[in-house]
């Protein structure tokens, strides 16, 4: 299970480092994931968009871990690919999860994310730290998992 | 029926165009590895909607047979390696699948589709039980049967998709 993890001072940004998020894997993405929504500054958002494929499990670890936010505590998915978003749409989990076009919508909603997802032009993007992470944020992100 | 009625019905032979057969053992990274081999031997074939609509049954369909077999071993104690008989055909109208295992029987209630789940907030989530709902969301002509000690799920995957609309 790889993880990118890079704790802002106002939300924790994860990037799934993986193509399928699956029965085979799960339980260790729902691992890892419980330890970081359990720190997490207000927002945890969560780009997705390399994965290409999710099961009935990889979504059952994402309700799991919608269940674990500590109270204030939000968290959006971004860049959501089509055949993850099938999955949500057919199990009506798209009304449930704050779903974004892309990761800076997430940390521009104050109200509503939908909103900030459909006017990307207010988005200040904010997102420049993201890509020039320590290599070190993305093995304490991996440590621990498998 | 018109020959050109006919003409209309079946402009172009309908076999099948490309296959893919696999015996795998049942576990979740058998499962994994068939679908990826899957996924490259027939996207060639159909769209990339019937492609991800194929993948995401045959996972539910599969990991219910990894699921409940290891539901079985941990209640009837050890029992003897499963192997699942994974078949997939692309023809003009979509992919006709058959998949066959030798674990328990599917319960009858299996078979039912479910009604479209509602999430009221405040409810507690089910994290869950949408492995048949997807099945049954995106499936048509879904059979099965028991013979002996082996189930055979039969289904098709429309290439045009009326149900996700």
């Amino acid at each position: 299970m790889n993880l990118t993890l890079d704790m802002l001072p106002d939300r924790a940004v994860v990037r799934i480092d993986e193509p399928r998020l699956d029965a085979a894997m799960a339980l260790s993405f729902k691992e890892r994931m419980r330890e970081i929504v359990a720190q997490a500054p207000g927002l945890v958002q969560v780009d997705m968009a390399q994965v290409q494929f999710m099961d009935s499990s990889g979504l059952g670890a994402l309700i799991a871990i919608h269940k674990a936010l500590p109270g204030g505590t939000r968290m959006a998915l971004s860049s959501v690919h089509a055949n993850v978003m099938r999955v949500l749409r057919l199990t009506r989990m798209d009304t449930v999860f704050t779903i974004v076009e892309r990761p800076e919508a997430a940390a521009a909603g104050t109200q509503g994310d939908d909103e900030a997802a459909q006017a990307p032009g207010r988005a200040p993007a904010p997102v420049a730290a993201r890509d020039t992470a320590p290599e070190a944020a993305a093995a304490q992100a991996a440590g621990g998992a498998s | 029926m018109t020959e050109a009625a006919l003409g209309v019905r079946a402009p172009e032979p309908a076999a099948a165009e490309a296959l893919f057969n696999r015996v795998l053992p049942a576990d979740h990274l058998s499962v994994r590895g068939a679908l990826t081999d899957l996924h490259a031997r027939l996207s060639p074939h159909v769209s990339a909607d019937v492609m991800g609509r194929l993948e995401l049954v045959l996972a539910e369909v599969m990991n219910n047979i990894v699921r409940h077999g290891a539901d079985a071993a941990r209640r009837d104690g050890p029992v003897r390696p499963r192997r699942i008989h994974l078949s997939a055909a692309c023809h003009r109208n979509g992919v006709a699948c058959a998949v066959t295992d030798d674990g328990i029987g599917l319960p009858p209630a299996c078979l039912v589709a479910p009604p479209s789940p509602a999430h009221p907030a405040g409810e507690p989530l089910p994290e869950g039980g949408f492995g048949w709902l997807i099945i049954h969301g995106l499936t048509r002509s879904l059979v099965y049967f028991r013979e002996d000690t082996r189930n055979l799920l039969a289904f098709n995957i429309p290439a045009m998709d009326e149900a996700e609309g």
